[in-house]
């Protein structure tokens, strides 16, 4: 009985269908995931296509320098005589895993001052509040240079290694792009907890901590993956700035940013070097935009309802 | 109002000393401080030579009473000397601040000039012909990385075309002509992602804007659809398009640093990097600070603009 109701019902009415049935509609989260999946897939088979094209990070080759796009090299070879393509791929892995790293670190930050201001309210809401406006206003990368250019050893903090160089670009990035989200999540926190079911709750005794984590998060979820995927966008991009002027990722690591300084002092000798990881810069930042703007209008189907032309 | 306005100007005041003291701290942690860097250059001092040296720079002094001292002397106008260029920082600050603004201005102009029309157009016709091509126009132009912009202008306009200089500023006496055909470039890259920002804050802001009910009634009494934006629409949506604006002249900032690194344009950003990337503590501070305080103050009239601009806000002061 009960079994020939759940054959009845359409699962496609779930509301999570519902949802990726209205964003698979919007041709922008269609190109934006197609974008990111093309980026992700390459970065992940990065390996692989060393051992095809039988050339690393680590294999010079002097005699085959700036070749032009070929069958052994279908994006030529670099100043080096590696392989463009082997070496975008790398890059890759290197500039979305600090995207996809700073994002989450960012979204955590801001997801935890938004509850607590949002939750708290009173003086302490309009402080952090305060901040976090101020923090958006201020002059940023002058900001994100002064960061990265401190030197760890003076901090105590030796071991100064290529993974620390990136870990370090992760945090930095983190410290500037909490505010977007902490916005979010307090408004979306402040209007959550007047509904019934948090009064209820708290009605039936539950603290504090049990109420943001059991009937508040799961409520945000959809916001904060918008937040987190613009976000990817914004860190890939920050990153690749800082690496391009130098004081981001550090070699032996490579990651877009760093590939385009050196292809910048080639612009009359091989301008074609400076396309590649530009594109995927461009192409990354615009996936995650498109992606989670569409994400934002499916989460929220008032902004369906946009009213009729003006003539 | 008078004390809105306090308010804001001692928040404002409040926020610098706060950015004042996290530079001082972060440059102090640099690498390759001046004593350090004697030291390395001359064999012959020692370690004893180097506190004493330490003891009369007062180097050897908590951060917190270097940063007073700093603070004090900041204070009294004195900015320190330049170590890159062997000058008082002001006389350095003060023709890159103007070569910043020459970017900067126009750049935020145009910008402006090119989003209102067009996001309005788009607003009006929402899911129209227009309103896509504009919205991926928009979605293109903040996605693109400056650098790589900027590059790919130099590629194709100085490399390749040969129609405009790669970078930097013409010679002395070269006339505006010249002047304007290096500020070309820069100019371009510099707008193009702000004009992104802008052209989709000002189609929402119209769009909001245009769901009111009194749109509708004025739509209703015949109005044409230009008076309806002119007299009715504009007035409502201008305020926040207005605090957007100056909201992102921090970011204009940021973009001005990358374009004028890429392009050696001499302005403000550019000077931060070289003073940074040189080990010029003064100059480096200065420009922060300068940076900083800038944007507060972009901030502040922008608050005022939009108290005076929105009635509703100015009852409520």
């Amino acid at each position: 009985m009960s079994g020939s109701i759940r054959a009845s019902a359409r699962p496609s009415d779930a509301p999570s269908h519902r949802l990726a049935r209205r964003l698979w509609r919007q041709p922008r989260a269609r190109v934006g995931a197609a974008l990111l999946a093309v980026l992700a897939l390459g970065a992940l088979s990065a390996d692989l296509a060393e051992a095809l094209f039988g050339s690393g990070p680590q294999s010079l080759d002097l005699l085959a320098r700036l070749e032009p796009p070929s069958a052994a090299h279908p994006l030529g070879t670099d100043e080096l005589g590696r392989d463009v393509l082997v070496m975008l791929l790398h890059a890759g892995r290197t500039s979305l895993l600090v995207g996809v790293g700073g994002a989450l670190l960012a979204a955590g930050l801001g997801t935890l001052v938004g509850l607590v201001a949002g939750w708290y309210g009173g003086r302490l809401d309009a402080l952090l509040m305060r901040l976090t406006d101020t923090v958006l206003a201020l002059p940023l990368l002058p900001l994100l240079i002064v960061l990265a250019a401190v030197d760890l050893a003076r901090l105590g903090l030796e071991g100064a290694g290529p993974l620390a160089s990136a870990l370090r670009i992760v945090m930095i990035v983190a410290l500037f792009g909490w505010p977007t989200t902490a916005r979010l999540v307090r408004t979306a926190t402040v209007a959550l907890e007047r509904r019934e079911f948090v009064l209820a709750a708290r009605a039936l005794g539950a603290g504090d901590g049990r109420i943001l984590r059991r009937h508040i998060l799961p409520h945000l979820a959809g916001p904060l993956t918008v937040a987190t995927t613009l976000a990817v966008g914004q860190v890939v991009l920050a990153e690749s700035v800082l690496s391009f002027l130098g004081l981001g990722i550090q070699p032996p690591l490579a990651s877009w940013g760093t590939m385009l300084t050196r292809a910048q002092e080639l612009v009359f000798e091989a301008p074609l070097q400076a396309l590649w990881p530009g594109l995927a810069i461009f192409a990354t930042v615009l996936g995650a935009n498109l992606f989670g703007d569409a994400l934002e209008e499916a989460l929220d189907p008032r902004r369906h309802h946009e009213g009729h032309p003006v003539r | 109002m008078t004390r809105h306005l306090l308010r804001r100007l001692v928040h404002g005041l409040l926020v610098l000393l706060v950015v004042a003291f996290a530079s001082y701290a972060l440059i102090g942690l640099m690498p390759g401080d001046p004593i350090d860097l004697m030291v390395r250059a001359d064999p012959r001092l020692t370690s004893a030579d180097a506190a004493r040296l330490k003891a009369l720079y007062g180097l050897d002094r908590p951060l917190w009473e270097r940063f007073g001292r700093w603070l004090v002397q900041v204070l009294s106008g004195d900015l320190g000397h330049s170590r890159l260029y062997g000058r008082p920082v002001v006389e350095v600050l003060g023709p890159r601040l103007l070569a910043t603004f020459a970017l900067m201005g126009p750049s935020l102009l145009l910008a402006l000039l090119l989003a209102l029309p067009a996001g309005i157009r788009a607003a009006l016709r929402p899911g129209g012909r227009f309103d896509l091509i504009v919205n991926l126009l928009a979605f293109t132009a903040f996605s693109l990385p400056s650098f790589w912009l900027a590059i790919l202008l130099v590629i194709l306009f100085s490399v390749e075309l040969g129609w405009l200089p790669p970078g930097g500023l013409p010679p002395a006496g070269g006339g505006l002509l010249a002047y304007l055909r290096h500020l070309l470039l820069p100019l371009v890259t510099l707008t193009l992602a702000t004009f992104g920002i802008f052209l989709r804050f000002v189609r929402a802001a119209v769009r909001e804007v245009l769901q009111e009910p009194f749109v509708a009634a004025a739509r209703a009494k015949g109005l044409s659809t230009a008076a309806l934006v002119w007299r009715h629409v504009l007035p409502v949506a201008l305020p926040p398009v207005i605090t957007v604006v100056a909201l992102h002249f921090g970011a204009l900032l940021s973009g001005a640093v990358v374009v004028e690194t890429v392009f050696a344009w001499p302005g403000m950003g550019r000077l931060l990097y070289d003073a940074i990337l040189g080990n010029d503590y003064n100059l480096a501070l200065a420009a922060l600070l300068l940076g900083t305080a800038l944007t507060l103050v972009a901030n502040l009239l922008a608050d005022l603009l939009h108290v005076r601009l929105d009635p509703r806000i100015r009852e409520a002061l």
